[in-house]
């Protein structure tokens, strides 16, 4: 809703309160007809004349002035002039329901190619009825002319389904009708709020916006029944006919039509089944029939080993002299039989090994808490070689056997205690004492 | 107390060609200072009752005189101080060196450094009771339990007991079992005796 159309509301509100307290007048529509020289091109505003009749109700007729009787609906397109009456009952309820008649003219498509007729139907009754049909003319603003295909109709087939779709509105808004046609705006108080349609293409509207004509029904429920059962119908039929909408647009176009199950089903039996050149000559093959062939596992993976920082004073001479040096891989199993031999090497103790060597035994062998070791700087020499002995600093390891816990429930301590009742003081007593002895 | 000085004990007059032990009763406690092989060949043909006879007579002069020292508290006398003083006495004479041992109520004398000797045994075992008599005024049988390397056992017993002992260690028992077995007769006559 736009600035304009707010203040179009706002001073018909001020004139509703304005004319709250005049007397009711009912206007009646004015049915016109789009002439069909004047074309889609330049069509002319439609001119809606509210009829200020005398009201059934009210007792003393209001002329109102042409300049507050202000058009509800246009249309712009003027087709051959042709007068719908509506064929509706009379209504007992004084009161229009505007509400009705402008939303069937916002659903209704209007085809506005020559000669389809133009149906205008609109009520100003009283100031309250015209506020509320103005309420809801934006809507109309936005409603574009569409080809609904009448082209093959003749003028009576567009009349009759016309007539069913005005019928509703044309019987909530129009209550003394027919009525004469009394005092027809001037072109000059006809406002438009958008500019006439664009061209309507000869193609068939979307399924989304397509009604249903049907007869006119005979009462209000019985056209919502009809109404209902029509867009149940409409949209089965479009469901049948159209592919599922992700994401539907009301007016977004055709939509590719889904392919029958039928046809699907027949597509699928024909990509999936093989054809003969596809398949070729099926050759049997006969049950495997021999030894079961076991594998044995695969030996796991000898990585290179690259060789560790290890410092050594000198390069070993364990090895004999047509050998190539040895690398520090090559040292490294020699160690724990170089640890072995220790006590038969001439060595002597060094209080702190170099720091890289210190930093590999930490990681191999001593826990974290573990004291800090010494190390032996180890001459190791070959009875076969004439090299001068080399010295090897190797890091020595403290073994540890610890003693097996003593678990007993018996103690530990078992005194056996000797009473000495006798305990003489005196050699007399002692005398005495063992002179008894025997008695 | 006091307890055993030996000082001044024995005396030599060179002049007189005496030989005098001071305290000593009887005479003028002169002495005679005769070679011991000399006086075991002399005991040796002498019978039991003469080398008896002649070792009370050393040990009641013996004990009169440890009684002379010790005076009236002899019998308050401890072990050990009655042990010095007539250890005193038979080192004087020259028959080794006194010491005890107390199994149970049983007493043990045990001499050291005394010549091996039967008639010697028998003199010292006489001088014994003769000595504790005179001093302690207790008669006690002396019974000899042998020889144990140098030493000489010698128990102090009441006559009864002598032979029971006696008996028993002629069967082939040890001093152990013999002294054992005399303990539990001992119990089980006073046992009887207080019901």
């Amino acid at each position: 809703m736009n600035l304009q159309t707010i203040d179009r509301l706002k001073g018909l509100l001020a004139r509703v309160e304005r004319n709250a307290s005049k007397p009711r007048v009912f206007a009646d529509v004015q049915i016109l007809q789009a002439s069909p020289a004047q074309g889609l091109a330049t069509p002319p505003p439609a001119i809606v004349q509210p009829k200020v009749t005398e009201a059934v109700t009210s007792s003393s007729p209001v002329n109102l002035a042409p300049d507050e009787l202000e058009p509800i609906v246009s249309v712009a397109p003027v087709a051959p002039p042709v007068a719908v009456v509506p064929k509706a009952p009379a209504l007992t309820a004084p009161e229009p329901k505007p509400a009705l008649a402008a939303t069937g003219l916002n659903d209704m498509p209007v085809d506005l190619s020559p000669p389809a007729p133009v149906v205008e139907a609109a009520a100003v009754k009283t100031p309250a009825v015209a506020e509320a049909a103005e309420l809801e003319e934006a809507p109309l603003e936005d409603v574009s002319a569409e080809d609904i295909g009448l082209e093959d109709l003749s003028f009576e087939d567009i009349a009759a389904e016309t007539s069913g779709q005005v019928s509703v509105p044309t019987q909530t808004a129009v209550q003394a009708s027919p009525a004469p046609f009394t005092t027809p705006p001037s072109l000059d108080d006809l406002t438009f709020s958008e500019p006439p349609p664009p061209p309507v293409e000869s193609a068939p509207p979307p399924a989304s916006t397509r009604q249903v004509i049907s007869e006119a029904p005979d009462s209000i429920d019985a056209a919502l029944i009809a109404a209902t059962a029509a867009q149940a119908e409409s949209e089965s039929e479009q469901d049948e006919r159209e592919a599922p909408l992700l994401t539907p647009p009301p007016e977004s176009g055709r939509q590719p039509a889904r392919p029958s199950t039928a046809t699907a089903a027949q597509e699928a039996t024909r990509l999936s089944a093989p054809t003969v050149e596809q398949l070729g000559e099926v050759v049997e093959l006969e049950e495997l029939s021999g030894p079961v062939l076991e594998l044995a596992e695969a030996a796991p993976p000898v990585l290179p080993q690259e060789p560790e920082e290890l410092e050594f004073v000198p390069q070993v001479s364990t090895r004999s002299p047509d050998v190539a040096p040895a690398t520090v891989s090559d040292v490294e199993p020699l160690l724990p039989p170089a640890r072995e031999a220790m006590p038969t090497l001439v060595g002597a103790f060094v209080d702190e090994l170099p720091p890289s060597s210190r930093e590999l035994e930490t990681a191999r062998e001593k826990p974290e808490s573990a004291p800090p070791m010494r190390g032996v700087a180890v001459s190791v020499s070959d009875a076969f070689s004439d090299e001068a002995p080399t010295s090897v600093v190797v890091a020595l390891s403290a073994e540890t056997t610890q003693r097996r816990a003593v678990a007993t429930s018996k103690p530990v301590v078992d005194v056996i205690s000797q009473a000495r009742s006798f305990k003489p003081q005196s050699f007399l007593e002692l005398l005495d004492a063992s002179l008894k002895l025997g008695k | 107390m006091s307890t055993f000085d030996p000082a001044q004990a024995l005396r030599i007059d060179l002049a007189r060609g005496q030989l005098s032990l001071t305290g000593s009763s009887g005479g003028s406690g002169n002495r005679l200072l005769v070679p011991l092989d000399s006086m075991i060949d002399l005991l040796s043909s002498a019978d039991n009752d003469a080398i008896t006879a002649f070792g009370a007579g050393i040990g009641t002069d013996m004990g009169r005189r440890v009684r002379d020292r010790l005076g009236s508290a002899i019998d308050q006398a401890s072990v050990e101080l009655f042990l010095e003083h007539l250890g005193g006495e038979i080192a004087l004479a020259g028959l080794g060196s006194l010491s005890l041992e107390r199994w149970g109520y049983a007493l043990v004398l045990v001499l050291e450094g005394l010549k091996d000797a039967a008639s010697l045994e028998i003199l010292v075992a006489a001088m014994l009771e003769a000595a504790i008599q005179r001093a302690l005024s207790r008669d006690v049988s002396v019974l000899s339990l042998g020889r144990q390397a140098d030493a000489l056992k010698l128990a102090m017993l009441g006559r009864h007991a002598k032979d029971q002992v006696e008996q028993a260690m002629a069967a082939g028992k040890s001093l152990g079992d013999v002294l054992t077995q005399l303990h539990q007769s001992t119990q089980a006559n006073a046992i009887r005796g207080e019901s």
